[in-house]
């Protein structure tokens, strides 16, 4: 009998190993590395080379910006749009590790959002006022001036 | 006959697929028991999920606080982008991309730091702990000396502002607009130069009028001067920075306390103070990011 056919043999598909892997009926072989508990830390820390590479780019968009401004003040706020999305995905990425996490973020922005709007859009209503106050020399008069 | 091969035997059904577990709080437990949300209970896991959880609570209640910020800059600006106009060109774009570059430095300090607290690496998360604040203490640096210029030109909030100079003759608005700064300087009061006369063109006024230096904006509309209410931008710009500088301050003194519990103890400890101290510092960066064009470089 071969190695193989032992291996198979001392840890079929039906026994259910206690580091939770399942030995192959191909190959005879578990997978190298014990996977109880989530990702390793080396897994979880991620590489070194993403932040680099990440902060590379956002200084060089930096001054970038600055020039572009030249051309339009859109492609500026483009590029700073750019570098908030590069922290918030390879540098923040605890943020989306748990779903909770995501969630929290994810409701925070949605509230920016409907914040924003809010504002953006409420401001028809009083732009008569403000008119009303630019035009008056001495500034609102206070309710007794209607 | 032979044996059919099981093409999904190599996947670890430890992972893959995995039921949802009863919640535990036994301290024994090897793998805490993980709840609907994908949180972990009990042990130092389920410590830095709290953790994580806490830090990412504090991002989002930052994050709603400036984007009212943002909010107040967007209506105020829509209101009075000549107000915008004036005051940017105060401001040293260069002296913004440099803080802005520091702040970055120290993201990647911290970025590295979480990194080395997650692999066990005591010496390296003391150095990088180190570079964060060394490169937190240079944006404030930056800052401190916007301040200082701002102070001395006379370029405070409120009540407080009194400009030393006309914006004709800041050496941005100069560089930008010569000949707009040419006709700003020589106009006198009882001899005006008005655009349709020889000499000066509309193209040439134009920057003057948006900046709401000259034009119905303008404090004296027939005279150089500057827009109603130009004292707007600089609160906005303190409110803004100040803020910022304030939460980088606050952030400083906490790079702090974990370098030094970082350098005392033999072991560094769990990362999730790192990791999370290094979440909320990279959310600070991203309010930099997109405060910088707003300030610095609005048109």
């Amino acid at each position: 009998m071969s190695m193989q056919a032992e291996l198979i043999e001392e840890n079929g598909p039906a026994s259910r190993p206690a580091d939770g892997t399942r030995t192959s009926v191909l190959s005879g072989m578990r997978p190298a590395r014990l996977r109880r508990g989530g990702p390793s830390p080396e897994e979880l820390a991620g590489s070194v080379w993403a932040p680099c590479a990440a902060i590379a780019w956002l200084l060089a968009l930096t001054p970038a910006a600055v020039d572009a401004v030249r051309a339009s003040f859109a492609v500026a706020l483009f590029i700073a749009i750019l570098q908030a999305a590069l922290i918030v995905v390879v540098l923040m990425k605890l943020a989306w590790r748990r779903r909770l996490h995501l969630l929290l973020i994810g409701i925070g922005a949605a509230f920016s959002a409907l914040l924003l709007a809010m504002i953006s859009f409420d401001r028809s209503e009083y732009r008569s006022d403000v008119e009303r106050f630019e035009t008056t020399l001495g500034g609102p008069a206070g309710p007794s001036a209607d | 006959m032979t044996e059919r091969a099981d093409p999904f035997s190599e996947i670890p059904y430890g992972d893959a697929i995995r039921a949802p577990r009863v919640p535990t709080f036994d301290a024994s437990d090897p793998e805490p028991a993980t709840g609907a949300l994908g949180v972990r209970q009990g042990g130092s896991e389920g410590r830095a999920e709290v953790d994580g959880m806490g830090a990412c609570i504090a991002v989002v209640v930052d994050g709603v606080l400036f984007a009212g910020l943002f909010g107040l800059y967007a209506t105020l600006h829509a209101a009075h982008p000549e107000v915008f106009l004036h005051g940017r060109y105060f401001l040293n774009p260069m002296l913004g991309a440099a803080g802005n570059s520091a702040l970055l430095l120290s993201c990647l300090a911290a970025s590295l730091s979480a990194r080395s607290a997650r692999l066990g690496n005591a010496r390296q998360l003391v150095a990088g702990l180190s570079l964060t604040i060394l490169f937190a203490g240079a944006f404030l640096g930056v800052q401190g000396a916007e301040y200082s210029q701002s102070v001395e030109r006379g370029l405070l909030p409120g009540r407080h502002y009194s400009p030393r100079e006309p914006v004709w003759r800041t050496d941005r608005f100069r560089r930008e607009h010569a000949r707009a700064a040419e006709y700003a300087e020589r106009f006198r009061p009882g001899d005006p130069v008005r655009p349709d006369e020889p000499g000066a063109s509309v193209s040439d006024v134009e920057p003057l009028v948006r900046a709401g230096v000259v034009g119905s904006r303008a404090v004296f509309p027939t005279l150089p001067s500057e827009p109603r209410n130009a004292h707007v931008f600089f609160g906005l710009y303190f409110l803004f920075s100040g803020l910022l500088a304030l939460h980088v301050l606050g952030g400083a003194a906490l790079w702090t306390w974990l370098l030094a519990r970082a350098r005392h103890a033999a072991d560094p400890g769990p990362p999730a103070g790192v990791e999370c101290a290094a979440l909320c510092w990279n959310f600070l960066a991203v309010v930099r990011v997109l405060m910088f064009p707003l300030f610095y470089l609005v048109h």
